[in-house]
């Protein structure tokens, strides 16, 4: 479920996120909305397979910080990642192994884009030891 | 290294096999001088037995989860220190990189619960490094893809209480495979 809700903030948070971004970063930003997308129709796909409703999403998000330009918009992107990327982490012990394979999925593809965000800012390489940590 | 009472056992052993020729006992005392022989022979054998007391308390269990992922880390950690020796022009960029392969090694021991941490393997221990940086390049990234891969099926075959510590292993080897172009 946390996940869920994680997936539906990183929607909304690359809604916001690609109003500021142009070019091979925006296409970057897209990606990672159509991806984050993916997921959540996934985990809703589960959820009700399991007979559980989900929660629907909230119509707005409250951001970390404001984002007002390319900077902050790729700043915001990369906590996005980072904080789903905890989340999938968090999840991975509980399941069968096609849970925790999809749990590996999300956090190794958040892991990633966190990586390719901070690379975008300007930080080399970008990677960090433990992801999702 | 065998303990005292091997030791003890060999020395007897040995004290026997010097044992006079001319003892007028004979035929009875070179009988016994076998069957001491035989029974130094079974000693000796279940001293030197792996796993048995002679084992180093520091060594690594075959039988731990996690001591494959933890050799094939430190594998991958003298592969970096044997290119940059090979490549010094790559150090500043591999650096990160190998550090970060280092955190996992620390990571590993402490889940391990080792009481001797794991030292920094010898670098010659690991193939020389090819001789120029584009095919020392390629060489890790094959070497990082093999062990991503390892850590996956590590991560999804092993008990739930790794699977977290083997996914952000994972994860960051996934994302080394992109800065190593």
């Amino acid at each position: 479920m946390a996940v869920l809700a994680g997936e539906h903030a990183a929607i909304y948070g690359y809604g916001v996120i690609g109003a500021h971004l142009t070019g091979a970063l925006l296409i970057q930003g897209r990606q990672a909305e159509g991806t984050h997308r993916n997921r959540r129709d996934a985990l809703l796909e589960a959820l009700s397979a399991a007979g559980t409703t989900p929660p629907a999403a909230d119509p707005v998000y409250a951001l970390p910080f404001p984002v007002t330009d390319q900077a902050s918009a790729i700043r915001l992107a990369r906590q996005i990642e980072e904080r789903t990327g905890a989340l999938w982490r968090a999840v991975l012990p509980a399941g069968s192994v096609d849970q925790r394979r999809a749990a590996l999925d999300g956090l190794t593809d958040s892991a990633l884009r966190a990586a390719r965000w901070r690379r975008a800012a300007g930080q080399q390489p970008g990677t960090v030891a433990l992801p999702g940590g | 290294m065998p303990d005292r009472s091997c030791g003890y056992q060999f020395s007897w052993f040995t004290f026997r096999v010097r044992g006079r020729d001319d003892d007028p006992v004979g035929t009875p005392r070179r009988a016994l001088l076998i069957s001491g022989v035989a029974a130094a022979t079974a000693t000796l054998a279940g001293c030197w037995t792996p796993g048995g007391s002679g084992a180093d308390p520091g060594a690594m269990s075959s039988a731990h989860p996690l001591s494959a992922v933890l050799s094939g880390t430190l594998a991958l950690v003298a592969r970096y220190d044997a290119t940059v020796a090979a490549q010094p022009g790559l150090a500043g960029r591999l650096a990160p990189l190998r550090a970060e392969h280092w955190t996992h090694v620390t990571a590993l021991d402490a889940a391990m619960g080792r009481a001797v941490p794991s030292g920094p393997p010898d670098p010659a221990a690991s193939t020389p490094g090819p001789a120029d940086a584009r095919a020392a390049l390629a060489a890790l990234r094959t070497a990082e893809r093999s062990a991503q891969a390892d850590a996956v099926t590590a991560c999804l075959a092993g008990p739930a209480g790794y699977a977290a510590l083997l996914g952000s292993i994972a994860a960051c080897r996934a994302t080394h495979l992109e800065v190593l172009t």
